[in-house]
């Protein structure tokens, strides 16, 4: 006659061993990186070119494009420590990026659509001048590159 | 079968090794309160039947580095020493959560702000606990044990030594063999990496599956808030994170006998659930919060493997890698102490085999009345002697944080030969020395971080966020080096040497 106490036990402890162990890559991969990540920087910057150049109608691999800028946005100094630019570079992409960002979390808390939010005080000019280091770096990139080549 | 047998083997030797320093750290205090400061100073030390009682037991838990291992044969003294029954389990409960390193650690780690909400949580719940236990129990204590006064001079350095290794041959280690007990049926019960999604921020059960897990698991202060802090960091639940803080660290199995064999089942259980009942009160009152803002919130965590199973069910030579598992776990400092704990284990056993009637220690305490005539020497009361030798152990351990957090430039040097290592050993395809390098890597940076902040040099925010790349792309190299993924880890291995050089170059323009 079997025990039913033990068995109960080596069923629970069956369940666990052949449970799922281990995450799947994919799922893995989107913990770390949102879909609408930015490799770099400058994909970030690209984008957001693409964005405050647009309507809403514009495609985002995001719930929305306006989430996509926001999150863009706040990621910046993160994607800037992750490249070759200098701390006072960092310093000043970080001190607009944490407040339009912020800001950018209380207009879409209120349900702002991208053409309010393109319209916060200093993002245009702030995002002109993220583009213009990125331009500038990426020549310089490319120049090196190009010496590299030669050599 | 291998996996179910060798798997809590090696859990239970890595908590041994891991609880040596804390543990003879224990039964120092233990004879220092047995033989220096003696049933009454230690009754005063705790406040006596004040109202003191359990604010002094909750400083004095949070001084004293030991874990909840080394708590039990301080308990054990306090016991016999006639304090009341809430003071020594609001103590048992405290002292093993903070001590002056782990708290500096976590300082640097974690939002000030959050550790003083989890100090000032800590203090509350052992406050409830106290209160109401002592209330519903009143007179839960014993009569103080008589005990000769310990003569000055050598024999009272003897007496003390003495002690400590009469602590470690006591009913107290056998405690702490059930509470390793309780760490191995964990490990034999979770599979690998079971609990990895058991902590995201939005699962309302995280703190009440961190409490049935907590409760068995043995954290020593230090691996506790690196784990809390690491919770934080990744954005997990900060109720399971405060749940593994107070259950993880303060309460095992052998605290948990202890109690049912002082004070019984009934008053055990009492606590025991009125702990959990508090715990997760504050836990789902913190949850939101206190959650970080601006953090990605993951929903896997890598802080709990170290309670499940370190083998998969499908691992081949298990013996050959629960020995290399264990000796990869152990830090220096732990074998150090974990000899010196078998030197008093066995010389404990020796009294307690060849000297059964304690004429050693009857010898000890036996009063010299000549020396004072003889010598110039000061005589220190006893209690001046226990003051200076608890703050001292207290100094002792904050002058260590200087010695075990070097200046920024050893451990960038160390760093950077570890780098070495890492990214031949994951070119060489060595996965298992790659993950064991991650680890190490991660841990010098953690390091670094107090080191800056020890010496008044607070890493600025460009450096902290270079810092969290490069430790972002580091546990991308981990996640790689499990899955023996070769083209993900050469991605991610180059990708680490670049953030470290970044990181590095950061730390110069101080």
């Amino acid at each position: 006659m079997s025990k039913p106490v033990p068995s109960l036990f080596l069923w629970l402890l069956l369940a666990m061993l052949v449970g799922c162990l281990s995450t799947p890559k994919e799922e893995e991969e989107e913990v770390h990186f949102p879909p609408h990540w930015p490799v770099t920087v400058f994909a970030a910057s690209e984008r957001l070119k693409q964005i405050s150049s647009s309507d809403s109608s514009i495609e985002s691999k995001a719930i929305s494009v306006e989430r996509e800028l926001v999150d863009l946005v706040a990621w910046l100094p993160e994607l800037v420590a992750d490249s070759d630019m200098t701390k006072e570079e960092f310093d000043r992409v970080d001190s607009w990026a944490s407040k339009l960002a912020s800001d950018g979390e209380t207009l879409l808390s209120k349900g702002a659509k991208l053409a309010e939010l393109l319209r916060m005080d200093g993002l245009q000019e702030s995002l002109i001048e993220l583009h213009q280091t990125c331009d500038s770096y990426a020549a310089k990139k490319a120049e090196d590159e190009a010496k590299g080549e030669v050599k | 079968m291998d996996v179910l047998f060798w798997g809590p083997v090696v859990r239970i030797c890595q908590a041994a090794v891991a609880s040596a320093p804390t543990l003879v750290i224990g039964w120092l205090i233990a004879a220092i309160f047995e033989r220096i400061l003696g049933r009454e100073g230690t009754f005063q030390l705790f406040g006596g039947r004040t109202w003191r009682q359990l604010p002094y037991a909750w400083f004095l838990g949070m001084m004293l580095p030991v874990c909840s291992f080394g708590v039990i044969p301080i308990m054990m003294q306090m016991r016999r020493s006639g304090i009341s029954g809430g003071t020594i389990i609001a103590f048992g409960l405290t002292a093993p959560l903070f001590n002056p390193i782990s708290v500096l650690y976590g300082l640097t780690l974690s939002d000030p702000f959050t550790l003083f909400v989890f100090c000032l949580g800590s203090l509350s719940v052992i406050t409830v606990i106290g209160v109401v236990w002592d209330g519903i129990f009143p007179s839960n204590w014993l009569d103080p044990e008589l005990l000769p006064p310990t003569p000055y001079g050598l024999r009272r350095v003897a007496a003390v030594a003495l002690s400590m290794a009469e602590q470690a041959f006591s009913r107290s280690t056998l405690y702490i063999l059930f509470a390793l007990l309780g760490v191995g049926l964990l490990a034999g019960l979770l599979p690998a990496g079971i609990l990895q999604h058991s902590a995201g921020s939005d699962d309302l059960t995280a703190p009440l599956t961190m409490c049935g897990i907590a409760t068995l698991a043995y954290v020593t202060p230090m691996v506790a808030i690196v784990q809390v802090a690491s919770m934080f960091q990744h954005g997990n639940s900060i109720g399971a994170s405060f749940t593994l803080l107070v259950m993880g660290t303060g309460v095992n199995l052998g605290l948990i006998m202890w109690s049912v064999k002082e004070f019984g089942l009934k008053k055990t259980l009492f606590w025991f659930l009125l702990l959990i009942a508090v715990v997760l009160a504050i836990s789902y009152g913190v949850n939101g919060p206190l959650h970080p803002k601006g953090v990605q919130s993951a929903d896997h965590t890598h802080a709990f493997d170290g309670y499940c199973n370190p083998f998969v069910l499908n691992a081949s030579n298990v013996s050959a890698s629960a020995l290399q598992t264990v000796r990869d776990s152990s830090k220096l400092e732990d074998l150090c102490a974990g000899i010196a704990a078998i030197v008093l284990l066995v010389i404990g056993w020796l009294r307690h085999r060849f000297d059964p009637l304690q004429k050693m220690m009857r010898f000890l305490m036996k009063r010299n009345g000549g020396v004072a005539k003889v010598s110039n020497d000061i005589i220190l009361p006893n209690s001046v002697i226990a003051a200076v030798t608890l703050v001292g152990l207290v100094l002792a351990s904050i002058g260590a944080c200087f010695l075990y957090y070097q200046p920024v430039n050893e451990i960038k040097k160390e760093m950077t030969a570890l780098q070495a290592d890492l990214f031949s050993s994951v070119a060489g395809r060595e996965w298992d020395t790659a993950a064991f390098l991650i680890v190490q890597q991660e841990d010098w940076t953690h390091k670094l971080v107090v080191g800056q902040y020890l010496r008044r040099q607070s890493l600025n925010r460009f450096q902290k966020m270079r810092m969290k790349v490069f430790l972002s792309k580091l546990e991308l190299l981990e996640h790689a080096c499990e899955d023996k993924d070769a083209t993900e880890a050469d991605h991610w291995n180059k990708q680490v040497n670049v953030t470290l050089n970044r990181f590095k170059k950061s730390l110069e323009s101080q």
